[in-house]
């Protein structure tokens, strides 16, 4: 508590003064009064007189008291004796602020004091109207910086740097304009151009935002937050740097960090998929490096399949989003991976209670980079209490054996070896690996390769290991028997690209990938019963059910953009995709159930302008997205347009429609008792009609220098979703009875308002989210009346905070939703089989009308930075997290048993408070 | 004079404000009309019970017709049932042109004595339960042909896993192996059934409730069934029934999730209604397990 107070006393006195236009330079500012009083006071006034953007602790100068000497005393001169008198150094940094900072601290990698008179160019311009194009980096590892921001200080023009890093910015006033490049995660740098300098290849590095901003808070610069909403239409922009200082449970994952963001739903911890603007994980388009990436799940989709080591930037298209993107019907995540160090090897890594993770960056030369990252579970305390956690839920639900046998392999009969005596429960395990390979053989070209492998083995199963005697296994006279049970489920996804990317002309820009991407998943839960006779022969049953999908996509992209004029863009690019899908569902060895074999192809093209109006104030993309979807043989058209409109520089009116297809579909077979499963197939138009969407999207930001309030509402109409049921069917024809899919198909509609409040700034930053929204579904199978979807969540409120102190960060996250809609038994009865036994049903009642309780919980994060004194770099962080603090026992979902005529209902839950350790180490 | 209105730059400014103020309202009082409207629509939390009946009769060839009418238990208290009285039903049975009343014999249990379901004939069942025409059909499929096994007698030696495991060798016999002709992917289910009166156990069940007299595979689409020796649990005689059955009763055996995840409607060939109505088929062996 104390803590608490100290800290929050300390945000109150930290204070910023800050002032716009161009700042001169100290030493050319001179002072023509006395100023009075504490050093603090001072500096404000000056600030507020001389129009000089300070930064410092107000807490530390107030105590300082100055003699009143300063008329006709430049600034700088001043600064040097106030600094000298009390151990205090100054810099001035690339955004004309002056920082005051305790001598020796060097917090917040304050830039260094620079030669000033090398810095703005005061002398008359020789070009007017000049085109500047170049590449913005990481100052510390020379990554590229992928949308970043590019702007003309002071006036309203500005461009975002492309996915490699790369910028051009058309019309700038003069060649002495200064030019201030932004980005999530970095300080603002600020480019001084002069007549003398090349205009193209201007390539300019920006530092990373350090984590320590609890002493020096420095004002103008924005975007000290983990997540950036960007100004775009709902999008937004994350950088995995500052992930840390977030609670965990095990792991930094960038999805966990969208769920709570306002539009995403944060209600699903057995989930890592992103149910955006009430769509399903499916509808989500994640491109990793150019490749989709079908399935985002480790561990029940408690952690997500992205190691946030090997991300540098992920982008979140909530709706609306561009043509260049298509075949999903609501929003887009699109990850770009780390290059790699290209200033020299560095090595880090992170260990918790969950998962080791190490990554290396090594350059060869100056034209090749490359990152390796693996990260692998072990059996510690959070996986094995999630593993549980599910496997429990799972067992709990096996029916009882009534006398004799109720299904496959249970051939032991009823109970003789009814305890653990002969059970070894075997290991589980996820990893994913990821490797980046770049090189640059030109300044305009760039070749990578990256590949992505993630993969969960769960293994629950049981080994009926009978004590040796007489020989191995069960040595019973002559003839041996073993037994074991079978709960192997093993899935993940294979992903690699090739892109070339080559800046043809400063105004031209264009890249080629080829990528292949495979989702496999193969489960075995298999009995297998092996007896050895006298002869030595063994014989083996095998009963039980093998299920099999296996996804592999061959893409070609090919994107090009064109800068017709700072006003004009083009986009345009052609797609191909190869989908190859198998899934398999087969019984008792021998009788295949299912054999699904989809094969298809998508030839697809778009055009897409951009273009400003009135003084760059207004800003409308029209696009079309156009398929030739080979399974139907029908093309598929989808216009998109959207718009933004700056009544001035900080409020913003968004509006945007669109059309949206989807081909590829993943089917979730909800099976609480054998474990749920997920597969993929393609639209037919006949049983799996190809989905549609219609996305409208209005919204209004006002933004702020430390303050984002953004308050967006979506509809979107859908028509031809599907709803999947693998169903034991009775054919009428008598004849090859068989299983067979249902696919109900229907229609639906989300919509909903979004309101964000966020502080960007300062030593407590943060955000207030409110998301009101539905989303509801109508299938003729369940009647005329539309009902809330699975998804469907009323209300969800979230609130996020991240206070800095030293080296300190404490976070929390506190969230709200409505309880889910489920289906709620209406009643049960039982049925005598013909062996005698009864067999009890639960009768479902009406689709999705009744909700779980409300979800919420609290987690708290504190994480410190381990930096040591007299060294710049940060090494790592050591961060403690409480998931769940005050143990809300939040229902995952509830599950039904017949007891004795009455239907009891038994909630399972979520995880409980949960406590992670991690310990983040690198080099650089 | 004219029209002209001159505008200070002060008021311009003021002028732009209130457009602002203006929209920012019309926004803030769009957003309440929303939420009003979302608040409108709250859910019913009360489950609606569907009062249906549920049905459980097997047509077995030269049985007497029997069929069980009962209803669900609801899930929640207080809920609203139909008028109607289960052992008051008029259950009717449709075949070749014939309807019969199927009379009651008390706890919602109908027998007929006199009809013996007959192969390839279809029977339609149809009665009125809260106000709905339930209806079914199934009709008798073939008796199963080729039943054959592979032994008559089994020689099962007796141990007891009570005391930790036997020293002794013992022996485990070869399953024994049942066949039949399945050319049309027809479905098969084999019962096993100890007929004694009074079953020697083979093993010591310790303070395990013994286990029934029944067991049995689940309903398949193969020619086969072995049965292992471990399966036995009793001496004596047993019979091997082979049912030959329609796919609607193997639909019983499949699961249709117990958990609010999963939950959806059992399988069923009743038309409005719950349960089975099937026709049955079947061939019996005879198998002796003995003392080794």
């Amino acid at each position: 508590m104390q803590i608490f107070k100290r800290a929050v006393f300390t945000s109150l006195m930290v204070f910023t003064v800050h002032l716009f236009a161009f700042p001169q330079l100290p030493a050319n500012i001179i002072l023509d009064k006395k100023y009075y009083g504490s050093l603090d006071q001072v500096l404000d006034q000056i600030s507020l007189e001389k129009k000089v953007s300070f930064s410092f602790n107000k807490r530390r100068l107030s105590v300082i008291i100055t003699d009143g000497n300063t008329i006709n005393q430049p600034l700088g001169k001043l600064l040097d004796q106030w600094c000298a008198m009390n151990q205090l150094e100054w810099h001035y940094n690339s955004d004309g602020i002056i920082s005051i900072v305790g001598k020796n601290k060097t917090p917040g990698k304050i830039a260094p004091k620079v030669e000033e008179t090398v810095k703005k160019y005061t002398g008359k311009p020789k070009k007017f109207n000049i085109l500047i194009s170049g590449k913005i980096t990481d100052s510390e590892t020379g990554e590229a910086i992928p949308y970043a921001t590019i702007r003309v200080k002071g006036i309203n023009k500005g461009t975002q740097t492309n996915q490699d890093g790369y910028y051009t910015l058309q019309n700038v006033p003069t060649d002495t304009t200064t030019i201030v490049i932004s980005s999530i995660g970095y300080k603002n740098g600020t480019l001084f151009l002069n007549p003398d300098m090349p205009k193209t290849n201007l390539n300019n590095a920006i530092e990373p935002m350090s984590f320590e901003v609890g002493e020096v808070v420095v004002s103008g610069q924005k975007d000290n937050t983990v997540l950036n909403t960007s100004g775009k239409i709902s999008t937004m922009q994350m950088t995995p740097k500052q992930l840390v200082e977030l609670p965990n449970i095990g792991e930094k994952d960038i999805i966990r960090v969208f769920q709570l963001m306002p539009g995403v739903s944060a209600a699903n911890e057995g989930s890592s998929g992103l149910y955006v603007r009430g769509g399903t994980p499916d509808q989500n388009l994640i491109l990793y490096d150019g490749f989709t990436v079908y399935h985002v799940d480790h561990l029940y989709g408690f952690y997500s399949a992205f190691n946030s080591n090997a991300v540098k930037d992920v982008q979140l298209y909530k709706g609306g989003f561009e043509s260049k993107y298509a075949g999903r019907l609501s929003s887009v995540t699109n990850i770009t991976g780390k290059d790699g160090n290209s200033k020299g090897f560095n090595i880090g890594g992170d260990i918790s209670l969950l998962s080791a993770n190490v990554y290396t960056e090594i350059p060869i030369g100056n034209k090749f980079t490359s990152l390796f990252a693996f990260r692998k579970s072990y059996k510690g305390p959070i996986y094995n209490k999630i593993f549980k956690q599910f496997n429990n839920s799972r067992q709990a639900v096996q029916r009882p054996s009534n006398g004799g046998s109720d299904g496959p392999g249970s051939g032991l009969g009823g109970g003789r070896f009814g305890s653990n005596n002969f059970t070894a429960q075997v290991s589980s395990y996820f990893y994913d690996l990821n490797t980046k390979l770049s090189y640059r053989p030109t300044d305009n070209d760039i070749i990578s390769f990256s590949l992505f492998n993630g993969t969960d083995n769960l293994d629950n199963s049981v080994k009926i290991d009978m004590p040796s005697f007489g020989g191995g296994g069960m040595g019973i006279g002559n003839r041996s028997f073993g037994s074991d049970n079978s709960d192997l489920t093993k899935y993940g996804n294979l992903g690699t690209s090739l892109k070339w990317s080559r800046r043809w002309t400063d105004k031209f820009y264009g890249n080629n990938l080829v990528s292949y991407s495979n989702y496999y998943n193969n489960r075995d839960r298999t009995n297998n019963q092996t007896i050895t006779d006298k002869d030595g022969n063994e014989t083996t049953v095998k009963t039980g059910a093998l299920e099999n999908n296996d996804l592999k996509d061959f893409s070609f992209h090919s994107d090009y953009n064109w800068d017709v004029s700072s006003q004009n863009q083009i986009s345009f690019g052609l797609k191909l995709t190869k989908y190859n899908i198998n899934y398999s569902y087969s019984q008792n060895d021998t009788s295949t159930i299912l054999n699904m074999g989809n094969k298809g192809m998508l030839f697809g093209g778009y055009l897409q302008n951009k273009f400003k109006l009135l003084d760059n104030k207004i800003t409308i993309i029209p696009g079309i997205h156009t398929t030739y979807y080979e399974i139907t043989g029908k093309v598929y058209a989808e216009p998109r347009i959207s718009a933004t409109y700056a009544a001035n520089d900080k409020l913003k009116y968004i509006g945007a429609w669109g059309k949206y297809y989807q081909f590829a579909n993943r089917i979730t077979r909800e099976d609480i008792l054998s474990g749920s499963n997920d597969f993929w197939i393609l639209s037919d138009d006949q049983k799996v009609p190809v989905s549609q969407a219609y996305h409208y999207i209005t919204g209004v930001n006002y933004e702020t220098t430390d303050y984002l309030f953004s308050v967006e509402a979506y509809y979107k109409q859908l028509a031809g979703i599907s709803e999947y049921s693998l169903r034991f069917n009775p054919n009428p024809m008598r004849m090859g009875t068989r299983y067979e899919q249902n696919f109900y198909t229907g229609k639906g509609y989300t919509q909903g308002i979004e309101l964000l409040a966020q502080k960007k700034v300062g030593s407590l930053t943060g955000w207030v989210s409110y998301t009101r929204a539905q989303a509801r579904y109508q299938f003729d199978v369940y009647g005329d009346k539309y009902f809330p979807a699975n998804q469907d969540i009323t209300n969800e409120f979230k609130i996020i905070g991240i206070y800095k102190w030293r080296k300190l960060s404490f976070a929390a996250t506190w969230i709200f939703a409505t309880g889910r809609p489920y289906t709620a038994p209406e009643g049960g009865y039982a049925i005598t089989l013909l062996d005698g036994s009864e067999k009890t049903f639960v009768a479902a009642g009406e689709k999705n009308s009744q909700r779980l309780p409300d979800y919420h919980r609290l987690d708290l994060a504190v994480n410190y930075l381990l930096k040591f004194r007299n060294d710049l770099n940060e090494r790592g962080n050591i961060s403690f997290s409480l998931f769940n603090v005050y143990n809300r026992e939040n229902v995952w979902y509830k599950e039904y048993q017949i007891v004795d005529d009455q239907i009891i209902s038994i909630d399972k839950l979520f995880l409980g408070i949960t406590p992670n350790i991690t310990l983040t180490l690198k080099l650089k | 004079m004219s029209n002209f209105i001159l505008i200070s730059h002060r008021q311009r400014i003021n002028f732009k404000q209130n457009i602002f103020n203006f929209t920012l309202n019309r926004l803030i009082f769009t957003l309440s009309f929303l939420f009003a409207l979302y608040s409108c629509t709250k859910d019913d939390d009360k489950i609606a019970f569907n009062d249906i009946p549920v049905v459980e009769s097997y047509l077995i060839k030269n049985n007497p017709v029997s069929l069980t009418v009962s209803r669900k238990t609801p899930f929640e208290d207080n809920v609203t049932l139909s008028d109607d009285i289960l052992d008051q039903l008029q259950i009717k049975i449709s075949y070749n042109n014939q309807t019969r009343i199927i009379p009651s014999v008390g706890k919602g249990v109908y027998r007929d004595p006199s009809l013996k379901p007959q192969e390839g004939i279809t029977y339609k069942l149809e009665f009125v339960f809260n106000n709905q025409l339930v209806t079914s059909s199934t009709d008798v499929p073939k008796k199963p042909v080729g039943f054959h096994q592979s032994v008559t007698v089994l020689e099962v030696q007796s141990f007891d896993f009570s005391g930790g495991f036997p020293t002794g060798p013992i022996t485990i016999p070869e399953p024994v192996k049942l066949t039949w002709t399945n050319n049309d992917e027809g479905y098969f289910m084999v019962v096993i059934e100890n007929t004694e009166v009074s079953p020697v156990p083979i093993r010591d069940f310790g303070d395990n409730t013994p286990p029934g007299r029944f067991f049995r595979n689940e309903p398949t689409q193969g020619k086969q069934f072995e049965i292992q020796s471990m399966s036995f649990q009793y001496y004596g005689n047993h019979r091997l029934i082979l049912y030959h059955m329609n796919p609607e009763y193997a639909e019983l055996y499949k699961d249709n999730g117990n958990s609010s995840q999963n939950l959806t409607n059992p399988a069923t060939n009743v038309k409005n209604g719950l349960g089975i109505f099937t026709g049955l088929n079947a061939d019996t062996l005879t198998l002796n397990v003995i003392k080794k």
